[in-house]
Formats: structure tokens, C-alpha cells, sequence
């Protein structure tokens, strides 16, 4: 059986939610937003291994039972159950309680998980991802983290278009270093910080599963252009860009993921990001490509 | 140059650096950070770069060995950051140490992993499973929505096996118990390695628990941890 967990308006789930139902595969909706509702109890024993269970209203949900499993929680803090509470209010603890210890279910299962939690979590660090991503042979940009004003000042002065970013996952909108931001220069003694020497190009996504990539070609009149104008064209990747992709999915033990590519004017292609959960839906509507109906494919044939 | 990371309450910490020729260790901690570490990190060249620690200039390159006692930072260990900002300045320098920890090419005690500064952070049911597999006897675990809810038996044997490197550090360990030890330190391909094991009424032994974490607060793990290094 797959088992799709997340919220039902959050369009990447929606889609694929849509796709199964209409191929009629064998699948089963865990709602994020009642996770305060549901219990997980797991068990072990010598003669019986492990056995891990989820209560849903009376109703019983045997982990073993799930072969592929699409999870995209949420921050369960958002919902309106824990206005005004603390992260160690008892709720909280419960759900946050129930979160961990389906993953961690998930991350020792053998079932095929969208994605397991250590794999995700190497979005959680951009250098460390970066690292990786030049070990799978992709060129990366010029990256420098410092805490130390002067030696962020020489590394501005060499290098003239510097964007900064945060060294985590935190989402953070890309900005070009200016003159006003050279005023708050100090404030790196804080923290460290991570600056990245500009790459003119043009950006590409690709989304990549075991054997398929969809890519497009982005458009935008802005830096982040998450942020911009944007246009989206399906354009296939060079063959050994796509290659390259795959790897750095093996690396990563994604079967899923999106991917920030930039091609310059000399033909060279750079590689920024790999997300593990990405928000497809955004490009499949602005690129028209079948991401949803490729990815309800990819669970069903994981599922027999 | 070995880089010890740790907490600032932590006494312990101070002392495995003095045990040390002099010179040789330095402590890093959280609460200190903005004070005794600078550095400007070239991610394309990390082994190029420098790292200022205590106002003493240290080549990347020149550090020969991490020992890390805490699994990542807390954000109350930021105290002179404001707390507004306390949350992020803490993930983003987890997400820095992390990075840097990872590519040293030195001896690490642990070695860190994506999710953790030191050792793997696996949750209680991976162990479980990697040990059931290895055939060596688990202690009967329930977990219900991530507590533990076991029903504890009072006067078990408890028996605690720690190594280090090839060192066990407690005496009289059963053999069984060292074995099953030196297998789990194999299998998840640490130097460090505690395992809580219980003994039942008949003189079986079932594992209980795991530490990934260097535990440096008896002296007899100290100098196990020094002669790894030196």
C-alpha cells in the first residue's frame, strides 16, 4: 500500500493524490492537520522483531503494510490547535512525539520512502551539500563563510558580485551585497555567514527520480526567481549534466528531488541545490510537464 | 591540533584539553564562539583555509583529530546573541559545524553525520533493528507516540561497555557483552561506543541502550580518548 502524509490543500500532495485516485492504485491519506488526533505505538521483541502501529480513531494502521510511503509534514506549531502554546505544551509533545517516531519507523524500513529523513536532512547545511555536489562532479560557485569582518571585507573586494544566503535550510531570499548592506558588515562577528560569488546563466529545475528527469528552462527578470516574473520551457538536460543528476541522487539516497541548475554563456553548468521535497506542482503548472502523473507512476510500480 | 567541541558547563571538557601537551587541544563551545573563533572558509579549498582560535592562527590542514562531546548547540547557549535571533543563529552555526566537522581529514570522536555533530543520531528503533539483525539480544522496548513506556524491572544487572578505538574502558566486562559491543562499533564504524546491556535471571544479556556520544566525564575515558589520539 502508499501512504501519502501531509496536508490535503498543499498542492504537490494534492496532485499526486489525484493521480493515484484516478489510476486507482492502493493508497491511503494521512492527514497532517489531525496528527493530534493519531497514536503510534511501536513494539519489540526477540521472537517477534518489531511491529509499529498507528491508531486513527479506532481504526488500526500496520506499518508493515505500507510499501511506499510520499510524506511532506508540516510545522504542526502553525496549526490553530496550538495558538498560543509552547513547543512543550502536551499536545505538542504528542505530535511531535508521533512525528519522530514515524520516521524513524520509516528511515528502518525497508519500504521505499519519498524521502527518508538522513537524506533530507543534507539540505539542512548548503556547504556540506555543495561538497557533495562537487564530489558528484557538477560545478559549484565560488563559496566563502567567514565571522570575520576584514576577511569578508577582502573577499567582497575580490569579488564584486556576491550574493548571501544562509548556511542552513532556513528559506532565505537570495540578495545581491550592496554598499547598504556593507554598513551591517560587523553584524557577521555574530554569526557566520555565507556569501557566493554571482553566476550569470540561465537557470534550469530539474526534477529527478531514479530513472526520469523533468527539466525546464526558467526565465525571470529577478536574482531569485522564486520571487520574479518567470517563464517556464521543458528543454531536455545534456547528457552528462543528467548523469550528474542521477549521481548526486544516488549519493544522497533520494528517489525524488529538485534540482537548481544555472548553464552560463560558455556552456558550463552549475549546480546550486538539491531539494528534497520539492514543490513541484509550481513548475508542472508553469512548465506543463506530467511531474504528478510520473511521480503517482514511480509509487505504484514501487508498491508491487 | 585537535579541536575539542563542547559545552561550557561542561568541566570536563577544560580538563581533557590540559591533559594534552600544552598547545596541542583547544575548547570550543558555543557560548564562546563569537569571542575565541574567527575564520574565513573558502568551501572550494577548506584545507587552504584558517581558522583563529583564541587568537592563535591555525591552518585547517593542521588539525589532526575533533572530539566532540555534544550532538549539536543549544539555543540558550547563545546568551549574548538577541533572542529573537537566538533560533537562527544557532541552526545556522549547527549547519556550519557541521559542514567543517564533515570534511576534516582527521581522526573525529565521533564522526559527525547529517543530523548530528557527533555520531549517527539514530533513533532508538534503528538500533533496535540493526541489532536484532546482528542477532544480539534486545531488551523488550514499547514506544508509544515517542516515549518510552516499558515497565521497569527493578534489581536487574546492569553492565555498562564502553570502547574506545580498540580500548574497553570498564574492567570486567563478560565477554559476551564485549563482543556484542565491538560488533555494534563495527557495524556503525565509530571509535566510540557505549552500550547498556541488562542481565537476566538466568545470566543472559540484552541491550538496553546505545551512547554514540563521547562520554568524558570519568578519567578512565579521558585517557582512553588521549591515547586514541596520541
Amino acid at each position: 500500500m502508499i501512504l501519502l502524509y501531509g496536508l490535503i490543500e498543499d498542492t504537490p500532495l494534492t496532485m499526486v493524490h489525484e493521480k493515484l485516485e484516478k489510476a486507482g492504485a492502493d493508497f491511503l491519506f494521512l492527514d497532517h492537520r489531525k496528527i493530534f488526533d493519531y497514536d503510534i505505538e511501536y513494539a519489540f521483541s526477540n521472537e517477534g522483531g518489531s511491529k509499529c502501529i498507528i491508531q486513527i480513531n479506532g481504526a488500526r494502521l500496520d506499518l508493515d503494510d505500507i510499501n511506499v510511503a510520499y510524506l511532506r509534514p508540516y510545522n504542526f506549531m502553525d496549526y490553530p490547535q496550538m495558538e498560543g502554546k509552547n513547543v512543550d505544551d502536551r499536545l505538542a509533545l504528542k505530535a511531535s512525539g508521533f512525528e519522530l517516531q514515524l520516521m524513524a519507523w520509516f528511515d528502518s524500513s525497508d519500504a521505499l520512502v519519498i524521502n527518508k529523513s538522513a537524506p533530507s536532512a543534507s539540505n539542512n547545511s548548503k556547504p556540506y551539500q555543495l561538497s557533495l555536489l562537487s564530489k558528484a562532479g557538477f560545478k559549484v560557485p565560488s563559496t566563502y563563510i567567514s565571522n570575520d569582518k576584514d576577511l569578508v571585507k577582502t573577499f567582497l573586494r575580490k569579488n564584486v558580485d556576491t550574493v548571501y544566503k544562509s548556511i542552513s535550510g532556513v528559506r532565505s531570499i537570495v540578495h545581491k551585497v550592496s554598499d547598504e548592506h556593507l554598513e551591517f558588515i560587523d553584524d557577521v562577528q555574530w554569526c557566520p555567514t555565507l556569501f557566493q560569488k554571482v553566476i550569470d546563466g540561465t537557470n534550469y529545475r530539474a526534477h529527478v527520480f531514479n530513472n526520469q528527469i523533468f527539466a525546464v528552462r526558467i526565465e525571470t527578470d529577478r536574482l531569485d526567481y522564486r520571487y520574479g516574473k518567470t517563464s517556464m520551457v521543458p528543454e531536455d538536460l545534456p547528457y552528462d549534466v543528467a548523469q550528474k543528476c542521477h549521481k548526486i541522487n544516488e549519493m544522497l539516497g533520494l528517489h525524488f528531488s529538485g534540482i537548481d541548475l544555472m548553464r552560463t554563456k560558455d556552456d558550463e553548468w552549475y549546480c546550486f541545490e538539491v531539494n528534497p521535497s520539492p514543490g513541484y506542482s509550481y513548475f508542472e503548472l508553469n512548465g506543463g510537464q506530467p511531474i504528478s502523473t510520473a511521480l503517482a507512476r514511480f509509487l505504484m510500480d514501487a508498491d508491487h | 591540533m585537535i579541536l575539542v567541541i563542547s559545552n561550557i558547563a561542561n568541566d570536563y571538557a577544560a580538563t581533557l584539553v590540559d591533559m594534552f601537551p600544552p598547545g596541542t587541544a583547544v575548547l570550543i563551545t558555543a557560548s564562546q564562539f563569537h569571542q575565541s573563533f574567527k575564520t574565513g572558509i573558502n568551501v572550494d579549498d577548506l584545507l587552504g583555509s584558517h581558522i583563529v582560535i583564541n587568537r592563535k592562527a591555525i591552518a585547517v590542514s593542521d588539525i589532526s583529530g575533533v572530539i566532540n562531546t555534544v550532538t549539536n548547540f543549544y539555543q540558550q547557549e547563545f546568551y549574548y546573541i538577541d533572542p529573537a535571533d537566538r533560533g537562527y543563529v544557532c541552526t545556522e552555526l549547527n549547519a556550519f559545524i557541521i559542514y567543517l566537522l564533515t570534511e576534516l581529514p582527521c581522526k573525529k570522536l565521533n564522526p559527525p553525520s547529517v543530523r548530528s555533530l557527533t555520531g549517527p543520531s539514530v533513533h532508538k528503533i534503528e538500533w533496535v533493528k540493526t541489532a536484532h539483525t546482528l542477532n544480539i539480544p534486545v531488551w523488550q522496548l514499547k514506544i508509544v507516540n515517542g516515549l518510552c513506556v516499558n515497565k521497569e524491572q527493578p534489581n536487574l544487572k546492569i553492565c555498562l561497555c564502553t570502547v574506545v578505538g580498540d580500548e574497553l574502558t570498564t574492567d570486567n566486562i563478560p565477554e559476551t557483552v564485549a563482543n556484542f559491543t565491538r560488533v555494534l562499533q563495527r557495524v556503525f564504524a565509530l571509535p566510540y561506543m557505549s552500550c547498556c546491556f541488562v542481565c537476566d535471571d538466568i545470566g543472559k544479556y540484552y541491550l538496553k541502550d546505545i551512547s554514540f556520544v563521547p562520554d568524558i566525564t570519568t578519567d578512565i575515558n579521558r585517557r582512553a580518548i588521549l591515547n586514541y589520539f596520541i
